[in-house]
């Protein structure tokens, strides 16, 4: 057997002969061949059974059997049907050859043998053979995946079948007349088709009104003839015992046995249908609530389009037409700078903010946006939930509120009644506070009797009004600024609409009128149509001409101050129980502030009659002061008259002495110097020069007048002890004039001491926290008690040749310039004056 | 010759009556308060006349007639002084004459006499 791996074809002989046998196993070994050799036909098909053999080589006459009788039993065999066989024959018999041939011989050798024929017809025979062998294989192999393949599609037919037999959709299958061809287990159920029969026609099975509806129809017959698929959707059918399902259609062409069919597949949605109807029920629910809850809903879009919104929305911004957010909410131009938008795109939680609208009259709509951002899968916010919800009414309140509160600070701090009214009268016409068209104020006089009208506020016509209105909604001013704008001192006169009450007077007391009707009995009155209201009299509707008024006491403590009257004449805006409430509350508190302007202005009035009074007092006085002048100077000035006189007729008299004229001389001139001294005096205390006040420091003022007195003063019996203070703050004074009263001090002190040796102390300090003093301190040993009370009136002397007026005219000038002149005495010791100046400011 | 007490506080009017007077004749006492008249008196020297002041700072004319009355009432006392109000004071009424200060003297020497007059005759 050769060893070059090529294939080496295996024979299988039966040949009873030996020596053929022999010589066809000699040439066929040499040949190649795999030889097997059996002995009979038996083992010959028991060894082919176990063996793939590629050449069978028998002879005709076998044991037990001929040729063609084993070749029969060989072929029976399918893996045997197309082995090569070659017969031996003895001779060459045309009969036995045909029967041979017909049994499934192949070839034949006839004896006797030779060896080329056998091993020309042996190969061809064998590869033959083996090529059949490889072809059986390859069929076997082929009809094996045939095998696989149908028992896949059928186990596939099953499996739809199955499916379908299973499936909740109904699937009924019919042929182009309208032939029901199929119909599921579920279809069968649902319409009670028992098994195995079918229904005729699909309209015997759906009925007439399932086509009834031109839709259906179209559909049915699109799919039939142009072969499309259709789609119907909620089609009601009616199955067995009356029971109604809600389907929706699918129609499909298919091919079928080579013709064309249509599968009808029903789906029950009857229950997603029941649930959608719920929910387009609830929706609608939801939508009523969206749109009856009072409040805006939006959805905005990141570039702050509005993508949907809800009534209310339309109803208060008006429809969006491409309106973006900023444009709809803030009437601006540009994407507000701190977009909630892009802060809601970044927050979790979510955002919130309250903005306002402004109207006319200064009147606004207060609304507070909550912003919810509405984010994608990816977390990010595309859009956002915008809740708007009107505060307007919260807004006011609290506007109302401060406004009240702020009407206590400011009433405390305006105490002019003229401009509290104004205030007032301006608060309950603002548009931010209670908004009143117009308001009038009536004020009891100080007897408490005359009621008259005071001030009143707002336009005078419907055409300034709406001026006026339209000029505020331009200026978006909160009250704050609002408020300092008209606060100012304001003459009612000064106000054109106040001329409609300033000549309003009535006896509280007698006159009948709603107006005194409500100051004397404290109570509110609104008139809501004064055309027909019995109470109101025709001169106030023919006045006022407003249909509807209301009239609000101002009282405080039960004390009763005037009345509030405010009406809607130009917008007619109805007055509500809430305006009514809020200006009652306020007018408590605005009455609370005119009675204190009132005190005030009284207290003033008060004031300047003591003033009147005090200066009166002083008048008489200095009226006094001069009738008792001209007594003393009567005296004062005759002894020093009588003296000259006497001293004049001497010379006359004794004119040739001249020792005595000389001396008369003398004393004359003497008299007179001391007349002129007199007469300053006394015209320093009957008509004080006014003092020119520069700001000074003391200690320099102090030192120049002891200058000035250095020559007078004998420094060998009186010593001068300094005692200046540093710092001292700054004096607003006459400085002459203080030396003048420091001169009459030191020239007193130095009297006092008299001919005794003394000291004389000049200090100053500051005294407290208002006052600059300078003291003046003598050794001169004090005064009684009688000259104390006595000495600073005025021609009260105790010197020889005093005037009396010194201490007099001293403490006039330290009157004058807001300060003190104090004595301190210490009988048997000595005397203190005290001056006390105004501190200036602290100089450094 | 008479005796006159000047008391008077007023240096240069005291001087002119001691002159004026001196011309006169009288022999004049001066006294430059109340205090001096009482002490001058009271040391024996019995003018026959005195020329009381009233305005005086330390003790007036009207308390020292009272003085001068209490010491001895036979010494007449005529008051000399520049107001006439004080003659509303009953107090004046004690003195024997009450003179408005003058330049002319006039009428203090005529009463001067007067008094002196009547004393003699009386």
């Amino acid at each position: 057997m050769p060893d070059d791996g090529r294939y080496m074809p295996k024979v299988l002989l039966v040949i009873p002969e030996q020596d053929d046998l022999s010589l066809i196993e000699g040439i066929l070994r040499d040949d190649g061949f795999v030889v097997n050799v059996v002995a009979d036909p038996e083992q010959a098909l028991d060894f082919l059974d176990n063996n793939n053999m590629d050449l069978l080589i028998i002879s005709h006459d076998l044991p037990g059997t001929r040729g063609e009788g084993f070749l029969a039993q060989l072929r029976s065999r399918d893996r045997l049907r197309f082995l090569p066989v070659i017969v031996l024959l003895n001779s060459y018999d045309a009969e036995d050859a045909d029967r041979l041939k017909a049994a499934g011989a192949d070839e034949y050798l006839l004896r006797p043998l030779r060896e080329d024929g056998i091993r020309l017809r042996s190969r061809l025979l064998a590869k033959a053979g083996a090529d059949r062998r490889a072809l059986l294989r390859a069929l076997e192999e082929a009809r094996q995946v045939a095998h696989k393949e149908r028992d896949l599609a059928s186990q596939s037919r099953l499996f739809i079948e199955e499916i379908l037999a299973n499936i909740s959709s109904y699937v009924i299958v019919i042929d182009s007349a309208g032939t029901v061809k199929f119909i599921n287990r579920r279809a069968r159920e649902f319409f009670g088709i028992p098994g195995e029969t079918l229904p005729a026609t699909l309209t015997e099975l759906l009925g007439d009104d399932f086509f009834a509806q031109p839709e259906t129809r179209h559909v049915l017959d699109l799919a039939a003839q142009n072969r499309e698929r259709g789609r119907l959707d909620s089609l009601e059918i009616t199955g067995v015992h009356g029971h109604v399902a809600i389907t929706d259609m699918q129609i499909a062409p298919v091919i079928m046995q080579n013709a064309p069919h249509l599968t009808i597949v029903l789906d029950d949605v009857t229950q997603r249908w029941e649930a959608e109807q719920e929910l387009l029920v609830e929706k609608m629910k939801l939508d009523d609530v969206v749109n009856a809850m009072g409040a805006s809903l939006c959805l905005i879009g990141k570039n702050g389009e509005i993508l949907w919104h809800n009534r209310t929305f339309a109803e208060w911004f008006g429809e969006p037409r491409g309106r973006r957010c900023w444009q709809i909410f803030r009437q601006e131009l540009q994407k507000c700078d701190n977009c909630l938008m892009d802060q809601g795109v970044q927050i979790d939680a979510a955002a919130c903010r309250e903005w306002r609208i402004f109207g006319p009259q200064g009147r606004f709509r207060a609304f507070q946006n909550h912003l919810t951002p509405i984010r994608n899968m990816s977390g990010d916010a595309e859009s956002a939930l915008v809740l708007t919800q009107d505060v307007t009414q919260q807004a006011m309140r609290l506007e109302q509120l401060d406004l009240l509160r702020r009407l206590g600070t400011t009433i405390e701090a305006n105490l002019e009644l003229d401009r509290l009214l104004h205030m007032i009268l301006t608060m309950v016409t603002a548009g931010h506070a209670l908004g009143f068209n117009r308001a009038f104020l009536f004020l009891l006089d100080r007897d408490g009797r005359t009621l008259r009208g005071r001030m009143a506020l707002g336009p005078t016509s419907r055409e300034e009004a709406f001026h006026i209105w339209a000029e505020l909604a331009g200026r978006s001013q909160d009250l704050q600024s609002f408020l300092e704008m008209v606060d100012r001192p304001v003459a009612p006169e000064e106000i054109p609409l106040s001329h409609l009450v300033l000549d309003l007077v009535y006896d509280s007391y007698s006159d009948k009128s709603l107006l005194v009707d409500v100051v004397t009995r404290g109570k509110a009155v609104h008139v809501t149509d004064s055309w027909h209201d019995q109470q109101v009299s025709d001169d106030i509707r023919q006045r006022f001409h407003a249909r509807e008024f209301v009239l609000v006491p101002l009282s405080s403590k039960a004390r009763a101050l005037g009345v509030l009257m405010a009406d809607n004449l130009y917008n007619e805006r109805p007055i509500t129980d809430d305006d009514i409430l809020l200006l009652k509350t306020f007018a408590q508190q605005a009455s609370q502030g005119i009675l204190n302007a009132i005190s005030f202005e009284r207290l003033r009035e008060t004031i300047d009659e003591l003033n009147a009074t005090r200066q009166q007092l002083l008048e008489s006085e200095r009226l006094a002061a001069i009738g008792k002048t001209a007594a003393f100077v009567a005296h004062e000035i005759r002894n020093p008259l009588a003296t000259i006189g006497g001293w004049a007729r001497s010379i006359l008299k004794k004119s040739t002495n001249r020792q005595r004229v000389e001396e008369a001389a003398g004393i004359v001139l003497e008299e007179t110097t001391r007349l002129e001294s007199m007469l300053k005096d006394v015209m320093d205390f009957a008509r004080p020069s006014k003092p020119v006040f520069t700001v000074e420091q003391v200690n320099p003022i102090v030192a120049t007048t002891l200058n000035k007195l250095a020559r007078v003063i004998n420094s060998a019996r009186i010593t001068v002890d300094k005692k200046f203070a540093d710092n001292l703050p700054r004096v607003k004074v006459d400085a002459a004039q203080i030396e003048q009263v420091l001169l009459n001090l030191i020239k007193n002190s130095v009297e006092a001491i008299g001919q005794k040796q003394g000291t004389v102390t000049i200090s100053t300090w500051k005294d407290g926290s208002d006052f600059v003093a300078i003291g003046v301190k003598d050794t001169g040993g004090g005064i009684s008690t009688d000259v104390m009370g006595r000495m600073f009136d005025p021609f009260y002397t105790t010197k020889h040749r005093g005037s009396g007026l010194g201490l007099a005219v001293s403490r006039g000038i330290i009157a004058s310039h807001g300060g003190r002149l104090d004595v301190v005495n210490k009988p048997g010791t000595g005397l203190e004056m005290i001056i006390r100046l105004p501190a200036g400011e602290v100089s450094p | 010759m008479a005796s006159v007490m000047i008391v008077e506080d007023e240096d240069n009017q005291r001087l002119l009556y001691v002159r004026e007077l001196g011309d006169e004749g009288y022999d004049v006492i001066e006294a430059a308060g109340g205090r001096d008249a009482i002490d001058i008196i009271r040391s024996g020297k019995k003018p026959d006349v005195v020329v009381l002041d009233i305005s005086m700072p330390d003790m007036d004319g009207i308390e020292t007639l009272g003085k001068i009355l209490s010491q001895d009432n036979s010494i007449p006392v005529i008051l000399n002084t520049a107001y006439s109000t004080y003659k509303d004071n009953f107090m004046t009424w004690s003195a024997d004459a009450y003179v408005v200060k003058s330049g002319d003297l006039t009428e203090l020497k005529t009463k001067i006499k007067d008094v002196l007059e009547q004393r003699a005759g009386g």
